[in-house]
């Protein structure tokens, strides 16, 4: 046999026995190793066929080069060989098993992992549709919030103004009264319990308060009338008075005591008008009296 | 010899040529047919193994016109000697007992 036989043989082997695991760098490397043995065989001045022949048989030389590294019996590598590939033959057999076992396994985890996300994507839909509602529900009352809002602007610029009007001058006080009316104001009128228990309480006391001001009209009106009826008496006895008074000096010339009988009628009625003006007039000048106190102080 | 025994003792056999001196494949074999039964098949996965282990390393020189592959031991190399004349010290000392003492199992 020629080396270069010996060579295609030995790889050939290598490539079976290993079930072509080997790395081609590894199966270089081998050739190479023979190339050199050979080599340095030559020099000592052996021929081709003798170097190959003392080789043996390339597939021996395959089995011999992939073991552990023991000068085994022919017989007992071909054992081994056998060995091993029974060996190999049943890992086979199992990997496929197992192989078999894991592709089942892996369908049913596909199933439920199936039906697992028909049920995800079911509560998904549900969470969705919620959201939208709630995103509804809320830009509807965020509308509401924003007309009740928008009609009570006008009483907190008027708080606001009286702030200004009522402050030192400090400017950042003012600011802050802004704010914290503004703030609480519109705390407040975002409040439905607010505007339910005043609207209650409003339908409440209607009736006792529309009564309270029908009756303090009523009295002021009576009270003006009072007064008005005062002043007309007042006035009417003061020149009814007067005229008597009159009226009776000139005919106590004619009879003196028709005339003085006249006269003191007169000036009784004269002074009666001058009562009732003073019953009149008297509390008007004493408020009067009293807010100058208060402007002088 | 038993393989697995023999294996062993390759590997004590090539390093203990290479502890003398740094050689190439067909000298080791030269070195060792005179002690113990080695083909060039058996060699190259025993220096093989013993390079992957550390125990020896390999370096090419130029020789007549070609590149040839040397091997060197290492330290590792020298110490893994050591511990293999060790086994062998206790080995001996078991054959000795098992097979030279008639009345050792008495």
């Amino acid at each position: 046999m020629k080396k270069s036989e010996f060579e295609a043989r030995l790889l050939e082997g290598l490539e079976t026995l290993s079930l072509d695991t080997l790395s081609d760098a590894e199966k270089e490397k081998i050739i190479d190793y023979y190339t050199e043995l050979y080599l340095d065989k030559a020099e000592t001045g052996m021929s081709e066929d003798e170097i190959v022949a003392e080789w043996g048989s390339p597939r021996d030389a395959a089995i011999k080069v992939l073991s552990d590294g023991a000068d085994d019996d022919r017989e007992e590598a071909k054992q081994t060989a056998k060995a091993d590939k029974k060996r190999f033959k049943a890992k086979s057999g199992e990997a496929k098993r197992l192989a078999k076992k894991a592709a089942k396994e892996a369908k049913a985890d596909k199933k439920r992992f199936k039906a697992e996300s028909g049920e995800a994507k079911r509560l998904a839909k549900k969470a969705a549709k919620e959201a939208k509602a709630d995103k509804k529900r809320f830009k509807a009352e965020s509308r509401e919030a924003k007309r009740r809002g928008g009609a009570t602007k006008e009483d907190a610029s008027k708080t606001r103004n009286e702030a200004k009007d009522s402050a030192d001058g400090g400017g950042s006080a003012n600011k802050n009264i802004k704010i914290n009316q503004k703030q609480g104001g519109k705390k407040m009128f975002r409040n439905k319990t607010f505007w339910t228990v005043y609207f209650s309480g409003f339908i409440i006391t209607f009736p006792l308060t529309a009564a309270l001001f029908g009756a303090a009209v009523g009295i002021a009106s009576a009270a003006i009338a009072v007064v008005v009826a005062f002043l007309a008496v007042a006035v009417s006895f003061i020149l009814g008075g007067a005229a008597l008074t009159v009226f009776g000096v000139y005919y106590a010339f004619i009879s003196f005591n028709d005339g003085v009988l006249a006269v003191g009628s007169g000036i009784v009625l004269f002074g009666l008008g001058l009562l009732f003006y003073a019953i009149v007039s008297l509390p008007a000048k004493a408020l009067r009296a009293g807010k100058n106190k208060k402007t002088n102080a | 010899m038993d393989a697995q025994f023999k294996k062993g003792l390759l590997d004590a056999c090539v390093l203990s040529v290479l502890s003398k001196e740094e050689s190439y494949g067909y000298k080791i074999i030269s070195d060792l047919k005179d002690i113990i039964e080695i083909s060039e098949s058996t060699l190259y996965p025993i220096l093989k193994r013993l390079e992957a282990g550390g125990f020896l390393t390999t370096f090419t020189r130029q020789y007549g016109g070609r590149l040839r592959k040397y091997y060197a031991i290492t330290r590792s190399g020298r110490h893994k000697l050591v511990d293999c004349e060790e086994d062998w010290r206790e080995m001996r000392g078991v054959y000795q007992k098992i097979f030279e003492d008639e009345n050792i199992f008495k």
